[in-house]
């Protein structure tokens, strides 16, 4: 049972994937663009589902500011993107992101990066 | 001259005659070069004449040449099948004609020098060089028969009339010549400017294009995504519930979705493709691990089928130059094809490289003893939406654009996908990519030759398909809509 924060502007999408990971056990905390994903960063969440087209603040450049406080760093951050391009993967990880999703997701190897990162994360 | 100078006055006129009677350029030119330069060399001719006490018949010569000839060529010209050619051949008789006054004017210093030098430069505007070389001599054969025949004393002076008169005929043609030269560079300026105005406007609108396209794909997906993520929800309720009789209905729905999403990206694909925005990253390839991620992926794959899958690699292949997520893009798409065409049979992926028109080339080929495809079916293939033949698309699926994205791609990476194919007997894909450096000779691992696993028998390799990201997920676009297959674009 980990806490997880899952940033998605999108409603149905927010809904869709907290329900489903709510299902598998985990408690979902949520942030609707990057502003409120830093803000809601300091009540420190096991790992973040960040999508990457946001309002306000994208998520890359929240991602950066997470990566920046050295209070919230070792928050793991699986990046969301809408695009396949392959330019996001990399521009992700140069944001600091540990993971890197496709949407639609593949909801078992999302899960599957979750459950690594936080094994690695209680090491 | 009249015509002319209606043409001047009444374009009207002017554009039907063009539209009727279109001529080749050099046409155009040499008539109004000619008209005015004739009149002048009418009045020099026969200031050359005079003195000499010429007959009528010369004085017809002169004047038919003067004043009738420039029209009677452009007559012909423009009334011939082939415009250019028929000035050539007028030109020429020019060239004779003005030979023969030469000599009837006992060859007048200035008239002769004038007039020869009005129709050599009107011979290589016109003709060329060679043309004008073979005038001259025509020039010069007219002139000496014509001497010879009416025995004209040679008396190559000039008096002050003649003199005048010549240097007129220099000057309105030279004149004329210039002219035409001002004019068509600035006609050509001006063309530059309107290409350079259109170029821009292309550019934008291509611009405009793709970014129309990038957030239609950003659009299109975003409910997709809640499409395939509900219904997979779904699908998970259904089964933990006990509703199997739900399962299916769910899954057809994921599966349209799929589809659709691979449709999508296709059509992005291609179109980035064919908009010339499609980045490369270069990198250095060891193919043969390629070759068995590739394989790994694709084995499951095969099991729909009960196809029996063997990898083949050749003991010495060079490293390639291209990119790796592409080639693998390209290969997962056409064993997926070989996969969905081809049942209880045998799908190969082989390896080998060869020498062709000067170097070095890896050959990826994939074969297959499915359903094979008729000549008919084959002209198609590699046209967009071109799948052999709509029932095809019907049978199994696939957007028809995977084929066709390949073959660019690898295109872009200075190769080229072929094929071959028998209809009932199977098909042979061929990826061909040039291959950039010598093989290192230093490798010491073992060849991975005949890497031979029948996938209906050897399930333990199913779980290999792992780390292959492909953001384009064009390759799994064919086999997206089969449930329960693989989706290359995340396997």
């Amino acid at each position: 049972m980990a806490h997880l924060l899952l940033v998605e502007d999108n409603e149905l999408n927010r809904d869709m994937l907290s329900r489903r990971l709510a299902r598998r056990g985990h408690e979902i905390s949520f942030a609707l663009d990057g502003g409120e994903a830093v803000e809601a960063a300091k009540r420190l969440p096991d790992l973040i589902l960040m999508d990457m087209s946001l309002p306000v603040i994208d998520g890359w450049e929240a991602t950066r500011r997470i990566k920046a406080d050295p209070a919230l760093r070792a928050i793991p951050v699986i990046a969301l993107t809408a695009h396949a391009m392959r330019g996001d993967v990399d521009q992700a990880k140069a944001a600091g992101c540990d993971e890197f999703e496709t949407k639609p997701v593949e909801f078992e190897r999302l899960l599957a990066k979750i459950e690594q990162l936080l094994a690695a994360r209680a090491k | 001259m009249s015509g002319s100078a209606l043409a001047e006055t009444d374009p009207g006129w002017r554009d039907w005659v063009r539209r009727k009677h279109p001529v080749h350029p050099t046409v155009l030119l040499d008539y109004r070069l000619r008209v005015p330069t004739w009149i002048f060399g009418a009045l020099m001719f026969a200031a050359a004449l005079y003195p000499r006490s010429a007959g009528w018949r010369t004085y017809a010569v002169m004047l038919v040449t003067c004043i009738a000839w420039p029209h009677v060529a452009w007559f012909i010209a423009s009334r011939s099948r082939n415009s250019k050619a028929a000035e050539l051949r007028n030109l020429a008789l020019d060239l004779v004609l003005v030979g023969m006054l030469s000599a009837l004017t006992g060859f007048s210093l200035w008239p002769t020098i004038a007039s020869f030098l009005c129709i050599n430069a009107g011979a290589l505007s016109v003709g060329g060089w060679r043309f004008t070389l073979y005038g001259a001599l025509a020039f010069a054969v007219a002139a000496a028969v014509t001497h010879v025949v009416s025995g004209v004393p040679i008396a190559s002076t000039s008096n002050l009339a003649e003199t005048v008169l010549s240097i007129g005929v220099l000057f309105v043609y030279t004149s004329m010549f210039a002219l035409h030269s001002y004019l068509q560079s600035r006609r050509m300026v001006a063309a530059r400017h309107a290409l350079l105005a259109q170029n821009r406007i292309a550019e934008e609108a291509n611009r405009a294009k793709s970014r129309f396209l990038a957030n239609m794909s950003h659009e299109l997906r975003t409910p997709l995504n809640a499409i395939i993520g509900y219904s997979e929800m779904l699908g998970e309720q259904a089964v933990d519930e006990g509703r199997t009789d739900l399962v299916a209905d769910l899954q057809r729905i994921r599966g349209a979705g799929r589809h659709l999403l691979g449709l999508i990206n296709d059509v992005l694909d291609l179109s980035k493709i064919e908009a010339g925005r499609t980045e490369l990253v270069w990198e250095t390839i060891d193919s043969r691990a390629l070759l068995d991620e590739v394989a790994g992926t694709a084995r499951p794959l095969m099991k729909k089928n009960a196809n029996v899958f063997t990898v083949d690699c050749a003991r010495t292949v060079g490293l390639i130059e291209c990119d790796g997520v592409r080639l693998k893009q390209v290969l997962l798409n056409l064993l997926a094809n070989a996969a969905k065409f081809t049942r209880a049979g045998r799908v190969r992926l082989r390896l080998r490289q060869e020498h062709a028109a000067g170097r070095d080339w890896q050959l990826f080929e994939v074969s297959d003893t499915g359903i094979g495809m008729t000549p008919e079916q084959m002209a198609r293939v590699f046209q967009a939406f071109g799948q052999a033949d709509a029932q095809i698309g019907r049978e199994y699926g696939g957007t028809g654009l995977g084929l066709v994205i390949s073959r660019r791609l690898c295109q872009l990476m200075g190769g080229d996908v072929t094929m071959a194919s028998t209809h009932g007997k199977g098909s042979t894909f061929t990826v061909r990519l040039p291959v950039k450096r010598l093989p290192d000779t230093g490798r010491d691992d073992p060849p991975a030759e005949a890497v031979t696993a029948a996938a209906s028998a050897n399930d333990t390799t199913t779980g290999d398909a792992v780390g292959i990201a492909i953001p384009a997920a064009t390759g799994g676009a064919d086999v997206a809509d089969a449930p329960g297959s693989v989706e290359l674009g995340r396997a």
